[in-house]
Protein backbone atom coordinates (compact mmCIF):
# COMPACT_ATOMS: atom_id res chain seq x y z
CA UNK A 1 0.00 0.00 0.00
CA UNK A 2 2.64 2.59 0.77
CA UNK A 3 5.00 1.50 -1.92
CA UNK A 4 1.87 2.30 -4.32
CA UNK A 5 1.28 5.78 -2.82
CA UNK A 6 4.74 6.02 -3.12
CA UNK A 7 4.87 5.03 -6.72
CA UNK A 8 2.12 7.30 -7.91
CA UNK A 9 3.08 10.48 -6.37
CA UNK A 10 6.49 10.30 -8.15
CA UNK A 11 4.78 9.56 -11.29
CA UNK A 12 2.35 12.85 -10.60
CA UNK A 13 5.68 14.50 -9.95
CA UNK A 14 7.45 13.24 -13.37
CA UNK A 15 4.29 13.64 -15.06
CA UNK A 16 4.42 17.45 -14.11
CA UNK A 17 7.93 18.36 -14.86
CA UNK A 18 8.01 16.52 -17.96
CA UNK A 19 4.79 18.81 -18.80
CA UNK A 20 6.50 22.04 -18.12
CA UNK A 21 9.63 21.27 -18.90
CA UNK A 22 8.28 20.05 -22.76
CA UNK A 23 6.88 23.05 -23.31
CA UNK A 24 3.33 21.61 -23.29
CA UNK A 25 1.79 23.54 -20.58
CA UNK A 26 3.04 27.20 -19.50
CA UNK A 27 1.82 30.08 -17.92
CA UNK A 28 3.41 32.33 -20.45
CA UNK A 29 0.95 31.37 -23.23
CA UNK A 30 -0.49 34.74 -24.58
CA UNK A 31 -1.89 33.50 -27.75
CA UNK A 32 -3.05 30.61 -29.74
CA UNK A 33 -0.58 27.92 -31.16
CA UNK A 34 -1.16 27.71 -34.86
CA UNK A 35 -3.67 24.55 -35.24
CA UNK A 36 -5.77 26.17 -33.16
CA UNK A 37 -5.43 29.72 -35.14
CA UNK A 38 -5.61 27.94 -38.03
CA UNK A 39 -9.19 26.40 -37.10
CA UNK A 40 -10.26 29.32 -35.10
CA UNK A 41 -10.05 31.72 -38.42
CA UNK A 42 -10.61 29.40 -40.96
CA UNK A 43 -13.85 27.69 -40.19
CA UNK A 44 -16.39 31.03 -40.16
CA UNK A 45 -14.63 32.41 -43.01
CA UNK A 46 -16.60 32.12 -46.33
CA UNK A 47 -14.64 30.67 -49.61
CA UNK A 48 -11.95 28.95 -47.15
CA UNK A 49 -11.18 25.42 -47.60
CA UNK A 50 -12.14 24.70 -44.13
CA UNK A 51 -15.45 26.51 -44.33
CA UNK A 52 -18.23 24.82 -42.27
CA UNK A 53 -21.00 27.49 -42.50
CA UNK A 54 -21.23 27.40 -38.29
CA UNK A 55 -20.10 29.90 -35.91
CA UNK A 56 -18.86 27.13 -33.46
CA UNK A 57 -15.30 25.63 -33.43
CA UNK A 58 -15.89 22.93 -31.71
CA UNK A 59 -18.78 21.51 -33.17
CA UNK A 60 -17.19 21.98 -36.69
CA UNK A 61 -14.36 19.79 -35.99
CA UNK A 62 -15.91 17.37 -34.19
CA UNK A 63 -18.37 16.53 -37.41
CA UNK A 64 -16.34 18.39 -40.23
CA UNK A 65 -12.50 18.09 -40.42
CA UNK A 66 -12.19 14.79 -37.78
CA UNK A 67 -15.81 13.23 -39.01
CA UNK A 68 -14.14 9.70 -39.54
CA UNK A 69 -12.97 9.66 -36.23
CA UNK A 70 -15.85 10.73 -34.20
CA UNK A 71 -18.25 7.69 -35.57
CA UNK A 72 -15.57 5.27 -34.41
CA UNK A 73 -16.01 6.70 -30.91
CA UNK A 74 -19.45 6.24 -31.59
CA UNK A 75 -19.33 3.05 -32.79
CA UNK A 76 -17.06 2.60 -29.12
CA UNK A 77 -20.02 3.59 -27.36
CA UNK A 78 -21.91 1.01 -29.17
CA UNK A 79 -20.10 -1.44 -28.13
CA UNK A 80 -19.75 -0.73 -24.48
CA UNK A 81 -23.64 -0.77 -24.67
CA UNK A 82 -24.00 -4.05 -26.63
CA UNK A 83 -21.49 -5.32 -23.90
CA UNK A 84 -23.75 -4.15 -20.90
CA UNK A 85 -26.80 -5.40 -23.01
CA UNK A 86 -25.12 -8.88 -23.42
CA UNK A 87 -25.22 -9.23 -20.05
CA UNK A 88 -28.64 -7.85 -18.80
CA UNK A 89 -31.12 -7.93 -21.54
CA UNK A 90 -33.14 -10.83 -20.32
CA UNK A 91 -33.37 -9.62 -16.97
CA UNK A 92 -35.95 -6.21 -18.63
CA UNK A 93 -39.14 -7.43 -17.72
CA UNK A 94 -41.79 -5.86 -18.10
CA UNK A 95 -44.50 -7.41 -16.06
CA UNK A 96 -43.07 -7.17 -12.68
CA UNK A 97 -44.36 -4.50 -10.42
CA UNK A 98 -41.27 -2.04 -9.28
CA UNK A 99 -40.62 -0.28 -5.71
CA UNK A 100 -42.40 3.27 -5.63
CA UNK A 101 -41.36 6.06 -4.14
CA UNK A 102 -43.93 8.60 -2.08
CA UNK A 103 -46.66 10.85 -4.01
CA UNK A 104 -43.99 14.17 -3.28
CA UNK A 105 -41.00 12.38 -5.51
CA UNK A 106 -43.51 10.62 -8.62
CA UNK A 107 -45.11 14.17 -8.77
CA UNK A 108 -41.83 16.43 -8.60
CA UNK A 109 -40.23 14.04 -10.73
CA UNK A 110 -43.02 14.09 -13.95
CA UNK A 111 -42.53 17.78 -13.68
CA UNK A 112 -39.21 17.95 -14.21
CA UNK A 113 -38.22 15.19 -16.57
CA UNK A 114 -40.10 16.73 -19.59
CA UNK A 115 -38.47 20.18 -18.36
CA UNK A 116 -34.84 18.50 -18.98
CA UNK A 117 -36.08 16.62 -22.37
CA UNK A 118 -36.60 19.88 -23.70
CA UNK A 119 -33.54 21.22 -22.72
CA UNK A 120 -31.78 18.74 -23.87
CA UNK A 121 -33.72 18.22 -27.42
CA UNK A 122 -32.51 22.39 -27.48
CA UNK A 123 -28.86 21.46 -26.87
CA UNK A 124 -28.63 18.81 -29.50
CA UNK A 125 -30.60 21.24 -32.02
CA UNK A 126 -28.61 24.20 -31.29
CA UNK A 127 -25.33 22.89 -31.17
CA UNK A 128 -24.09 24.11 -34.44
CA UNK A 129 -24.93 27.66 -33.46
CA UNK A 130 -24.25 28.01 -29.21
CA UNK A 131 -21.91 25.68 -27.13
CA UNK A 132 -23.34 22.01 -26.99
CA UNK A 133 -24.21 19.13 -29.71
CA UNK A 134 -25.35 16.20 -30.02
CA UNK A 135 -22.97 14.30 -27.46
CA UNK A 136 -24.19 17.07 -24.89
CA UNK A 137 -27.75 16.92 -25.44
CA UNK A 138 -27.69 12.86 -25.45
CA UNK A 139 -26.09 12.84 -22.02
CA UNK A 140 -28.50 15.89 -20.53
CA UNK A 141 -31.43 13.80 -21.85
CA UNK A 142 -30.24 9.98 -20.12
CA UNK A 143 -30.78 12.69 -16.27
CA UNK A 144 -34.53 12.75 -17.21
CA UNK A 145 -35.28 8.78 -17.52
CA UNK A 146 -32.79 8.38 -14.67
CA UNK A 147 -35.33 10.62 -12.57
CA UNK A 148 -38.14 8.60 -13.37
CA UNK A 149 -36.76 5.53 -12.93
CA UNK A 150 -35.65 6.53 -9.42
CA UNK A 151 -39.43 7.52 -8.54
CA UNK A 152 -41.64 5.02 -10.40
CA UNK A 153 -39.29 2.15 -10.97
CA UNK A 154 -38.79 0.42 -14.24
CA UNK A 155 -41.87 -1.05 -15.24
CA UNK A 156 -43.38 2.14 -15.20
CA UNK A 157 -41.01 3.73 -17.32
CA UNK A 158 -41.62 0.87 -19.61
CA UNK A 159 -45.17 1.90 -19.78
CA UNK A 160 -44.43 5.03 -20.54
CA UNK A 161 -42.77 4.44 -23.93
CA UNK A 162 -39.46 3.29 -23.30
CA UNK A 163 -39.07 -0.28 -24.89
CA UNK A 164 -36.70 -2.66 -25.32
CA UNK A 165 -36.82 -2.86 -28.74
CA UNK A 166 -37.64 0.25 -30.05
CA UNK A 167 -34.17 1.83 -27.96
CA UNK A 168 -32.53 -0.79 -29.77
CA UNK A 169 -33.71 0.37 -33.41
CA UNK A 170 -33.72 4.34 -32.48
CA UNK A 171 -30.07 3.58 -31.64
CA UNK A 172 -29.31 1.67 -34.83
CA UNK A 173 -31.18 4.14 -36.75
CA UNK A 174 -29.00 6.94 -35.48
CA UNK A 175 -25.79 4.86 -35.81
CA UNK A 176 -27.07 3.88 -39.38
CA UNK A 177 -27.84 7.38 -40.63
CA UNK A 178 -24.83 8.87 -39.24
CA UNK A 179 -22.61 6.84 -41.65
CA UNK A 180 -25.36 6.80 -45.02
CA UNK A 181 -25.13 11.03 -44.42
CA UNK A 182 -21.07 9.99 -43.85
CA UNK A 183 -20.83 8.64 -48.01
CA UNK A 184 -24.10 10.14 -49.10
CA UNK A 185 -21.87 12.69 -51.12
CA UNK A 186 -19.30 10.22 -51.82
CA UNK A 187 -22.91 8.42 -53.85
CA UNK A 188 -23.76 11.20 -55.88
CA UNK A 189 -20.66 12.06 -56.54
CA UNK A 190 -20.12 8.33 -58.46
CA UNK A 191 -23.46 9.13 -59.89
CA UNK A 192 -23.06 12.09 -61.43
CA UNK A 193 -19.05 11.57 -62.45
CA UNK A 194 -16.99 14.21 -59.86
CA UNK A 195 -15.18 13.63 -56.87
CA UNK A 196 -16.60 13.42 -53.43
CA UNK A 197 -14.87 13.25 -50.10
CA UNK A 198 -16.46 11.03 -46.92
CA UNK A 199 -18.47 13.18 -44.48
CA UNK A 200 -18.03 16.07 -46.98
CA UNK A 201 -19.92 19.14 -45.85
CA UNK A 202 -19.00 22.36 -47.75
CA UNK A 203 -18.43 22.91 -51.29
CA UNK A 204 -14.64 22.13 -51.67
CA UNK A 205 -11.95 23.31 -54.35
CA UNK A 206 -11.99 20.33 -56.66
CA UNK A 207 -15.52 19.30 -55.76
CA UNK A 208 -18.36 21.00 -56.49
CA UNK A 209 -21.03 19.03 -54.41
CA UNK A 210 -22.37 19.76 -50.77
CA UNK A 211 -24.81 20.71 -48.27
CA UNK A 212 -26.01 24.26 -47.70
CA UNK A 213 -24.76 26.16 -45.69
CA UNK A 214 -27.70 28.86 -45.28
CA UNK A 215 -31.49 28.19 -45.68
CA UNK A 216 -33.18 31.34 -47.32
CA UNK A 217 -36.33 30.87 -45.75
CA UNK A 218 -39.55 33.60 -46.81
CA UNK A 219 -38.79 35.70 -42.80
CA UNK A 220 -35.24 35.02 -43.26
CA UNK A 221 -32.20 33.32 -43.06
CA UNK A 222 -31.76 30.36 -41.11
CA UNK A 223 -27.90 28.63 -40.56
CA UNK A 224 -27.79 24.97 -40.91
CA UNK A 225 -24.04 24.35 -41.56
CA UNK A 226 -24.46 21.77 -43.66
CA UNK A 227 -24.57 17.88 -42.29
CA UNK A 228 -23.64 19.16 -39.24
CA UNK A 229 -27.56 20.05 -37.79
CA UNK A 230 -28.44 16.44 -39.59
CA UNK A 231 -25.25 14.51 -37.27
CA UNK A 232 -25.99 16.02 -34.04
CA UNK A 233 -29.51 15.37 -34.38
CA UNK A 234 -28.47 11.27 -35.36
CA UNK A 235 -25.92 11.15 -32.37
CA UNK A 236 -28.38 12.67 -30.14
CA UNK A 237 -30.74 9.80 -30.96
CA UNK A 238 -27.90 7.13 -30.19
CA UNK A 239 -26.40 8.51 -27.32
CA UNK A 240 -30.05 9.19 -25.23
CA UNK A 241 -31.27 5.79 -26.66
CA UNK A 242 -28.28 3.52 -25.66
CA UNK A 243 -27.94 5.10 -22.53
CA UNK A 244 -31.11 5.01 -21.62
CA UNK A 245 -30.90 1.24 -22.33
CA UNK A 246 -28.13 0.26 -20.33
CA UNK A 247 -30.01 2.26 -17.46
CA UNK A 248 -33.27 0.25 -17.63
CA UNK A 249 -30.84 -3.66 -17.99
CA UNK A 250 -28.76 -2.04 -14.20
CA UNK A 251 -31.94 -1.17 -12.94
CA UNK A 252 -33.36 -4.39 -13.27
CA UNK A 253 -30.24 -6.41 -12.02
CA UNK A 254 -30.46 -4.13 -8.92
CA UNK A 255 -34.35 -4.96 -8.22
CA UNK A 256 -33.67 -8.59 -8.90
CA UNK A 257 -31.08 -8.90 -6.67
CA UNK A 258 -33.21 -7.09 -3.93
CA UNK A 259 -35.75 -10.05 -4.10
CA UNK B 1 1.59 38.85 -12.93
CA UNK B 2 3.40 37.63 -10.08
CA UNK B 3 -0.55 36.46 -8.30
CA UNK B 4 -1.62 35.11 -11.70
CA UNK B 5 1.45 32.75 -12.04
CA UNK B 6 1.40 31.60 -8.63
CA UNK B 7 -2.58 30.74 -8.69
CA UNK B 8 -1.76 29.12 -12.51
CA UNK B 9 1.09 26.63 -11.02
CA UNK B 10 -1.45 25.96 -7.67
CA UNK B 11 -4.19 24.63 -10.14
CA UNK B 12 -1.69 22.73 -12.15
CA UNK B 13 -0.32 20.67 -8.97
CA UNK B 14 -3.46 20.26 -7.38
CA UNK B 15 -5.01 19.03 -11.05
CA UNK B 16 -2.09 16.56 -11.19
CA UNK B 17 -2.33 15.76 -7.48
CA UNK B 18 -5.93 14.68 -8.11
CA UNK B 19 -4.97 12.32 -10.61
CA UNK B 20 -2.59 10.92 -8.76
CA UNK B 21 -4.98 10.38 -5.92
CA UNK B 22 -7.21 8.69 -8.36
CA UNK B 23 -4.08 6.35 -9.58
CA UNK B 24 -3.06 5.28 -6.19
CA UNK B 25 -6.99 4.31 -5.52
CA UNK B 26 -7.12 1.96 -8.63
CA UNK B 27 -3.96 0.48 -7.64
CA UNK B 28 -4.25 -0.48 -4.11
CA UNK B 29 -8.11 -0.37 -3.29
CA UNK B 30 -9.07 -3.98 -3.42
CA UNK B 31 -12.67 -3.47 -3.73
CA UNK B 32 -13.83 -2.79 -7.20
CA UNK B 33 -16.10 -0.69 -6.28
CA UNK B 34 -13.80 1.86 -5.01
CA UNK B 35 -11.44 1.50 -7.75
CA UNK B 36 -14.62 2.21 -10.14
CA UNK B 37 -14.87 5.69 -8.01
CA UNK B 38 -11.46 6.24 -8.56
CA UNK B 39 -11.19 5.51 -11.63
CA UNK B 40 -13.90 8.54 -12.29
CA UNK B 41 -12.35 10.76 -10.45
CA UNK B 42 -8.79 9.90 -12.30
CA UNK B 43 -10.31 10.37 -15.85
CA UNK B 44 -12.30 13.52 -14.85
CA UNK B 45 -8.58 14.75 -13.44
CA UNK B 46 -7.04 13.69 -16.73
CA UNK B 47 -9.88 15.57 -18.69
CA UNK B 48 -9.77 18.57 -16.28
CA UNK B 49 -5.59 18.68 -17.80
CA UNK B 50 -6.71 18.55 -21.25
CA UNK B 51 -8.93 21.45 -20.87
CA UNK B 52 -6.21 23.65 -18.51
CA UNK B 53 -4.13 23.12 -21.27
CA UNK B 54 -6.04 24.68 -23.81
CA UNK B 55 -6.26 27.92 -21.05
CA UNK B 56 -4.64 31.43 -22.10
CA UNK B 57 -3.98 34.23 -20.22
CA UNK B 58 -5.22 36.82 -22.86
CA UNK B 59 -8.42 35.16 -24.08
CA UNK B 60 -11.40 36.30 -23.14
CA UNK B 61 -13.74 34.43 -25.31
CA UNK B 62 -15.41 30.81 -25.60
CA UNK B 63 -14.32 29.08 -29.13
CA UNK B 64 -17.69 30.46 -30.49
CA UNK B 65 -17.76 33.35 -33.10
CA UNK B 66 -20.23 35.98 -31.26
CA UNK B 67 -21.19 38.34 -34.42
CA UNK B 68 -23.75 37.87 -37.26
CA UNK B 69 -26.22 35.21 -36.00
CA UNK B 70 -28.81 36.59 -33.64
CA UNK B 71 -29.54 40.24 -35.40
CA UNK B 72 -29.35 38.89 -39.35
CA UNK B 73 -26.82 36.40 -41.06
CA UNK B 74 -23.86 38.26 -42.21
CA UNK B 75 -20.86 35.78 -43.30
CA UNK B 76 -17.98 37.07 -40.78
CA UNK B 77 -14.88 39.56 -42.24
CA UNK B 78 -11.25 38.18 -42.30
CA UNK B 79 -10.35 41.36 -40.26
CA UNK B 80 -13.00 39.98 -37.44
CA UNK B 81 -12.22 36.54 -37.31
CA UNK B 82 -8.41 37.28 -36.74
CA UNK B 83 -9.18 39.66 -33.68
CA UNK B 84 -11.72 36.04 -32.69
CA UNK B 85 -8.87 34.08 -33.42
CA UNK B 86 -6.63 36.33 -30.87
CA UNK B 87 -8.98 36.53 -27.78
CA UNK B 88 -10.88 33.10 -27.85
CA UNK B 89 -9.31 29.96 -26.16
CA UNK B 90 -8.01 27.25 -28.01
CA UNK B 91 -10.52 24.61 -28.93
CA UNK B 92 -8.37 21.85 -29.73
CA UNK B 93 -8.53 19.80 -26.03
CA UNK B 94 -12.33 20.92 -26.16
CA UNK B 95 -12.95 18.58 -29.06
CA UNK B 96 -10.50 15.85 -27.99
CA UNK B 97 -12.44 15.62 -24.36
CA UNK B 98 -16.47 15.87 -25.68
CA UNK B 99 -16.12 12.50 -26.69
CA UNK B 100 -14.16 10.97 -24.00
CA UNK B 101 -16.25 12.01 -21.27
CA UNK B 102 -19.51 10.53 -23.06
CA UNK B 103 -17.20 6.95 -23.98
CA UNK B 104 -16.00 7.06 -20.09
CA UNK B 105 -19.93 7.24 -19.30
CA UNK B 106 -20.39 3.95 -21.20
CA UNK B 107 -17.51 2.53 -20.53
CA UNK B 108 -18.28 3.21 -16.74
CA UNK B 109 -21.65 1.35 -17.25
CA UNK B 110 -20.20 -1.62 -18.50
CA UNK B 111 -17.58 -1.48 -15.86
CA UNK B 112 -20.36 -1.51 -13.24
CA UNK B 113 -22.27 -4.67 -14.82
CA UNK B 114 -19.21 -6.63 -14.69
CA UNK B 115 -19.05 -5.97 -11.10
CA UNK B 116 -22.61 -6.70 -10.24
CA UNK B 117 -21.68 -9.74 -12.23
CA UNK B 118 -19.14 -10.86 -10.20
CA UNK B 119 -20.75 -10.06 -6.96
CA UNK B 120 -23.14 -12.47 -7.76
CA UNK B 121 -20.70 -15.05 -8.82
CA UNK B 122 -18.36 -14.99 -6.03
CA UNK B 123 -20.82 -13.31 -3.33
CA UNK B 124 -18.24 -10.60 -2.47
CA UNK B 125 -16.94 -7.54 -4.58
CA UNK B 126 -14.17 -7.70 -2.89
CA UNK B 127 -10.63 -9.01 -4.38
CA UNK B 128 -8.76 -9.97 -1.89
CA UNK B 129 -11.91 -11.92 -0.37
CA UNK B 130 -12.39 -13.70 -3.75
CA UNK B 131 -10.88 -17.74 -3.36
CA UNK B 132 -7.61 -17.75 -5.43
CA UNK B 133 -8.30 -13.86 -6.35
CA UNK B 134 -4.94 -11.28 -5.67
CA UNK B 135 -4.17 -10.97 -2.09
CA UNK B 136 -3.79 -7.58 -1.19
CA UNK B 137 -1.67 -6.31 2.07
Amino acid sequence: MKLSVVVSLMLAVIFAVALVQLGLVSPDFTSNLYLAYKYLSEIPLQGSLLYTGSPEIVTSVLWDQRGIDTYYETTVLFLAIIGTLYIFAEKIKPSEPSKEMTVIVKLIAKVVAPIIMIVSISVALHGHLTPGGGFQGGSIFVVAPLILLAAMGGSKLIKLGFKKDSLLSLRLTGLILIAFIGISTLIIGFMKGVMGYLFLNQPKTYVPLGYADVIHAPWGEIVIAGTLILLNLMEFLAVSAGFTLALLGLDAVVEGGKK
Amino acid sequence: MMVEEFLWYYVLATIIGTAAVGLCGMICRPHMIKKLVMLTIFSDAIEMLAVFIGYRITATQPPVYPGGVIEGFVYPSQASLKEFAGAAVDPLPQILIVTAIVIGLAVLLFLVTLSVTAGEMFGTQNLSKIEGGEKNE
